[in-house]
């Protein structure tokens, strides 16, 4: 896959200003008066799509399959409870569990390297089941408010900060992982960890040092993916080991990419719309939401593995192709 | 208390931990080997494979609650079912993905997990259940100790089921057929082997040991919904410190795991048995990524 640079011309300006009115626009939503379920909805919204974004550049991308999302979504959760707790403001909380997040990734990524494929999608979930039992179990006596075992914390800055807050971080966050993966795809890291993707040992032979583009392509998934978790944990006010360690952190993305399509940015962005609506509306049926959700990534899985992509060419084939296939 | 005395307590303990570890650890051999036999062939994990060791316990358990057949006497029901199951879905359903690639493969998998996971939620409660079998409290002596005869059940049925396998890779014709798909699937075809039939066949074997492990570990330890992971995780550890394509591998494997989480229960807390079982895992990862016996 080629990514090739576009100088910013007349034309390119042409193309991007619709883009820069849909931004003007988001951010002047919360000033319009739209209602509060929008608001909700959008706050939803820019969290999964940062979350789908970083699991589509690190599983399109990079090659790394990773199934432990929850496991940073937790630990940043957490770490935003016991900041909060301790009378930090929200901002720099949720900065810090980005960073404990990347901390956390790094210390990790020394085993989960050795491992590729499908054995790194599985490792990446035995370490979240891993940390979900750390955070289960750990309850001593010194620390009892800031963990309660399997009972979870809950989050005091919630109470006062107010939900356009938490609107303009989401949204801060969302675009700031797009951009930043058009930087990073366009630049030396990404073409890279492209390279690294494709073949690692060729990549190794040219010169390429593996391990630390690596470890860099996953520092940068683990902070964008910490941020977000913090972000929703602000916006949810409660955090517990077995929804904030939950596969479902992983469902979300995966499901947002297999229908907006693997290894794109764009995608993604149509994915986690979709993934979004039907997240709430589901979120009252519990235990049937998750089945559903299962229910449609297989159909995706069967029906069209290209996402929304292969939905088009599927209509395509059936209206367009029929004569074009009469002429070949 | 005497030094001697405490010395003695301590050393009985940990004699009788070890043994029970060793025998524990004959079970969760069975929990991997039905995921090394899927990764060698096809080369994909089945994510659903700790929720089909669930769908074991769970179906024994309505057999036992219902019918009032026993565990042991299910198996022989459990066992082909599993094995249809497993060809089936790998025939007619997951052949499918499988050829499109390994994500799409891990993504079904993934979702086939969630979906059981959640039915065994609403079918059975999400409270623990356990097989109750008046064979469930005996214990066998052995010179100074007594051990539970659940936990020699399991390592002796575990050894046949391995035994078992080892000998039909080895002697019959499908078992050859599966050894050279492993090897090399397209050679293996140009063979004149049906690979989808044999990877079918491979995906229903996984099926059958995990029927097999849900029995045997349901009638050792209570299960809820939500343990599905904890055995998916157990059978990876399996697969990493055995190495793959060894039945002594794999029976290497699950006793470590069954050790370390057996001694951390008995002289730490049992609270962290497993988290300190998946710590191993990813210790020994870091250490050693070919196995414990992989060169």
């Amino acid at each position: 896959m080629r990514i090739t640079k576009q100088p910013l011309k007349g034309k390119n300006l042409v193309i991007l200003s619709p883009l820069i009115v849909v931004i003007i626009v988001l951010f002047l939503i919360p000033w319009l008066g739209l209602g509060e379920y929008l608001i909700t909805f959008l706050i939803l919204y820019f969290i999964f799509l940062t979350m789908t974004e970083m699991w589509n550049f690190l599983a399109g991308y990079c090659g790394f399959f990773s199934l432990g999302q929850g496991a940073f979504v937790g630990l940043a959760g957490y770490m935003l409870g016991v900041l909060t707790d301790f009378g930090w403001s929200p901002y720099i909380a949720i900065l810090i569990s980005g960073v404990i997040a990347t901390i956390f990734a790094a210390v990790v990524s020394k085993p989960l390297f050795r491992i590729k494929g499908v054995y790194f999608a599985v490792g990446t979930l035995a370490l979240t089941e891993m940390v979900r039992i750390f955070f289960t179990s750990w309850r001593p006596s010194w620390a009892s408010p800031v963990t309660w075992g399997g009972a979870g914390i809950p989050i005091k800055a919630t109470a006062y900060i107010s939900r356009v807050e938490v609107y303009y971080l989401a949204l801060i966050l969302a675009l700031l992982s797009i951009f930043s993966l058009k930087i990073v795809l366009n630049s030396k890291l990404g073409l890279n960890v492209m390279a690294i993707c494709d073949d690692e040992s060729t990549a190794l032979s040219c010169g390429i040092p593996t391990y630390r583009y690596k470890l860099y392509a996953f520092i940068l998934y683990a902070f964008f993916v910490g941020l977000a978790g913090a972000t929703f944990y602000l916006y949810q006010g409660y955090i517990e080991p077995t929804g904030g360690f939950g596969v479902s952190w992983t469902l979300i993305p995966l499901m947002a990419t297999i229908i907006g399509g693997l290894r794109s940015i764009d995608g993604p962005i149509a994915g986690a719309l979709i993934v979004t609506i039907l997240y709430l509306q589901l979120v009252r049926y519990l235990g049937l939401s998750l089945i559903l959700q299962g229910i449609i990534v297989l159909i995706f899985v069967f029906v069209a593995p290209k996402g929304l992509k292969s939905i088009f060419e599927i209509i395509r084939k059936h209206f367009y192709l029929r004569s074009s296939r009469l002429l070949t | 208390m005497g030094y001697e005395e405490v010395l003695i307590i301590l050393l009985t303990e940990l004699a009788e931990a070890l043994l029970y570890g060793c025998l524990l650890g004959g079970a969760y051999a069975v929990i991997g080997i039905g995921m090394s036999l899927i990764l060698g062939v096809m080369d994909v994990m089945n994510i659903a494979h700790g929720e089909f060791i669930l769908l074991g316990s769970y179906l024994a358990y309505s057999l036992l609650t219902t019918f009032g057949i026993d565990p042991l006497l299910s198996l022989v029901i459990l066992a082909p079912t599993f094995f249809v199951l497993g060809f089936l879905l790998q025939r007619f359903g997951l052949s499918k993905p499988l050829k499109y690639s390994v994500d799409i493969f891990v993504m079904a998998t993934l979702a086939i997990s969630t979906i059981l996971e959640n039915l065994y939620l609403l079918i059975w409660s999400p409270l623990q259940k356990a097989l109750v079998t008046n064979y469930m409290l005996w214990s066998l002596k052995l010179g100074e100790f007594s051990v539970a005869f659940v936990f020699v059940l399991d390592f002796f049925i575990s050894i046949a089921v391995l035994v078992f396998l080892r000998e039909f890779l080895r002697k019959t014709y499908l078992g050859m057929a599966i050894r050279a798909s492993s090897e090399d699937w397209r050679m293996a075809q140009l063979m004149g082997i049906n690979t989808d039939n044999v990877r079918a066949l491979t995906f229903g074997l996984g099926l059958l040991t995990a029927g097999i492990a849900g029995v045997l570990i349901g009638l050792t330890y209570p299960f809820s919904p939500s343990i599905g992971k904890a055995y998916l995780v157990i059978a990876f550890g399996v697969v990493v410190l055995g190495g793959l394509g060894s039945m002594l591998g794999t029976f290497v494997g699950g006793v470590i795991l069954g050790l370390v989480q057996v001694l951390t229960a008995v002289f730490f807390d049992p609270a962290w048995q497993l988290f300190a079982s998946y710590l191993v895992i990813f210790v020994l990862l870091a250490l050693r990524p070919k196995g414990v016996l992989g060169r």
